[in-house]
């Protein structure tokens, strides 16, 4: 609602919330950022990019497909059924084509876990590869912890697992807590009604879990802020089941 | 046809300067949502810090949980939030869960503005009688003209939660005004800042 160029206000509801609705958003209207604002901004900003480590990002693997999309692709079953005969013609006829050209996508990963796994081409890939060296630059949370607790989410949701903590290697710098509930992907593929089986935490390289498994953890804060704030548990490698020289070398890493 | 924000952003793991195209396209409205919960200065102060923290985090934006618009707006929450809390702690006042589940708009300024308007009184008591979180995501979309789904993703609930809750608290405000509160009753006493959230 500020005086910048805007869309129209978002309506809600019917006219009966007509009055309160229009009161409300004149009461947001601010003025527009001055003039430089933006700069100081995009200013700081590159100054940041300047100085990100050259080459921080070069484990960066590309990756062709969402896990988002990849339920939705599944949900359009019927679709695909019927395109496939007319996709497995085209594709014989580009494999045997001798002036055939491979196309490349790169997509942005997303699934409920940082730099997870998406299938490609039978294998798998991640955003960031593990090691030492990516995990100190990457996660703002890591520690070795043991399984308490582990509240199952329904079909679409993650489940809430709390970890009692034994050594916290990243994380809050006063009181970090002793024990701490985060968002895992199941550690079991579910079957929904619609015969469309979704949560395997093994398919995002993530050690299957129980009460009472040890793990070394690690992740992200999703929005910034404290280092714990609405985290992300990252797959692919970096949590991983718990052992001594892994803890120790990330005690190293992350010191 | 210019990228997607989606693009943009996992185009800036691979080269960093890529991301100054987020803040050239979300900076204005980044700064309303912060200038609408704090005052011109704070906002100014913050804009920065937003974008700082949103590309040194850029690493976790999860496509899975709504678009890259609504992920900036909930970094700048977190951000304000914690502007919040160190400006309380030196000043010992409220709480810190208080501060992170709601970021309290600049309520005075906001009073100023809604003076002129024919349901203010009845607004502002209705206002008042949303819990937090409920207000936060109300103000979410009729400010920030962001979806329910969208609002979600910046609240870190479900997008049905979102709703539901959208769904009650337009009905609550409805009442409020068409019911206004009787005359004996001083706005300040329900106003909204001297609420604790819920």
């Amino acid at each position: 609602m500020s005086t910048d160029n805007r869309p129209a206000p978002r309506r809600l509801g019917d006219a009966a919330d007509r009055g309160w609705h229009e009161d409300l958003a004149r009461a947001g209207t601010v003025p527009a950022p001055r003039p430089g604002l933006l700069e100081d901004a995009m200013t700081q900003v590159r100054q940041a990019a300047a100085a990100e480590a050259p080459g921080a990002h070069e484990e960066i693997v590309a990756v062709r497909a969402t896990a988002a999309r990849a339920r939705s692709r599944r949900r359009r079953t019927a679709l695909v059924t019927v395109t496939a005969a007319a996709a497995i013609l085209a594709a014989v006829l580009v494999v045997t084509a001798p002036w055939a050209v491979t196309t490349q996508r790169t997509d942005v990963v997303a699934t409920g876990q940082g730099p997870v796994p998406v299938e490609q081409d039978g294998a798998a890939s991640c955003a960031f590869a593990y090691s030492p060296q990516v995990l100190a630059e990457q996660v703002t949370f890591a520690f070795d912890g043991t399984i308490t607790k582990i509240d199952t989410g329904s079909l679409f949701q993650s489940n809430r697992v709390t970890f009692e903590v034994t050594t916290w290697f990243r994380g809050p710098e006063v009181d970090a807590p002793a024990s701490i509930t985060l968002p895992m992907s199941p550690a079991e593929p579910r079957t929904g009604a619609d015969g469309i089986t979704r949560g395997d935490s093994r398919m995002l390289d993530t050690p299957s879990y129980t009460v009472g498994t040890r793990l070394l953890v690690a992740g992200a804060a999703r929005f910034g802020g404290g280092p714990i704030e609405d985290p992300v548990v990252w797959g692919c490698d970096f949590t991983r089941y718990y052992d001594q020289p892994t803890a120790q070398q990330w005690a190293t890493a992350l010191d | 046809m210019p990228d997607s924000d989606e693009e943009v952003l996992a185009r800036s793991l691979r080269r960093p300067a890529a991301f100054e195209e987020l803040v050239r396209r979300h900076s204005a409205p980044v700064h309303g949502y912060l200038q609408r919960r704090s005052s011109t200065q704070v906002a100014d102060d913050l804009l920065a810090e937003t974008w700082l923290q949103a590309f040194a985090s850029r690493s976790s934006y999860d496509p899975g949980r709504g678009p890259v618009r609504a992920w900036v707006f909930g970094v700048a929450r977190h951000v304000l939030s914690a502007a919040q809390r160190q400006h309380r702690r030196a000043h010992q006042e409220g709480s810190w869960s208080e501060a992170v589940t709601d970021p309290a708009p600049d309520w005075d300024a906001i009073d100023a503005r809604l003076d002129a308007a024919a349901t203010a009184p009845a607004l502002r008591s209705g206002l008042a009688g949303l819990t937090g979180p409920d207000r936060e995501l109300l103000l979410l979309v009729v400010w920030e003209q962001l979806s329910p789904t969208e609002a979600a993703a910046v609240l870190g609930i479900p997008a049905g939660t979102a709703r539901s809750r959208l769904h009650r608290a337009r009905r609550q405000l409805r009442h409020h005004v068409s019911t206004p509160p009787p005359a004996a009753a001083h706005p300040a006493a329900s106003h909204p800042s001297s609420r604790r959230s819920s």
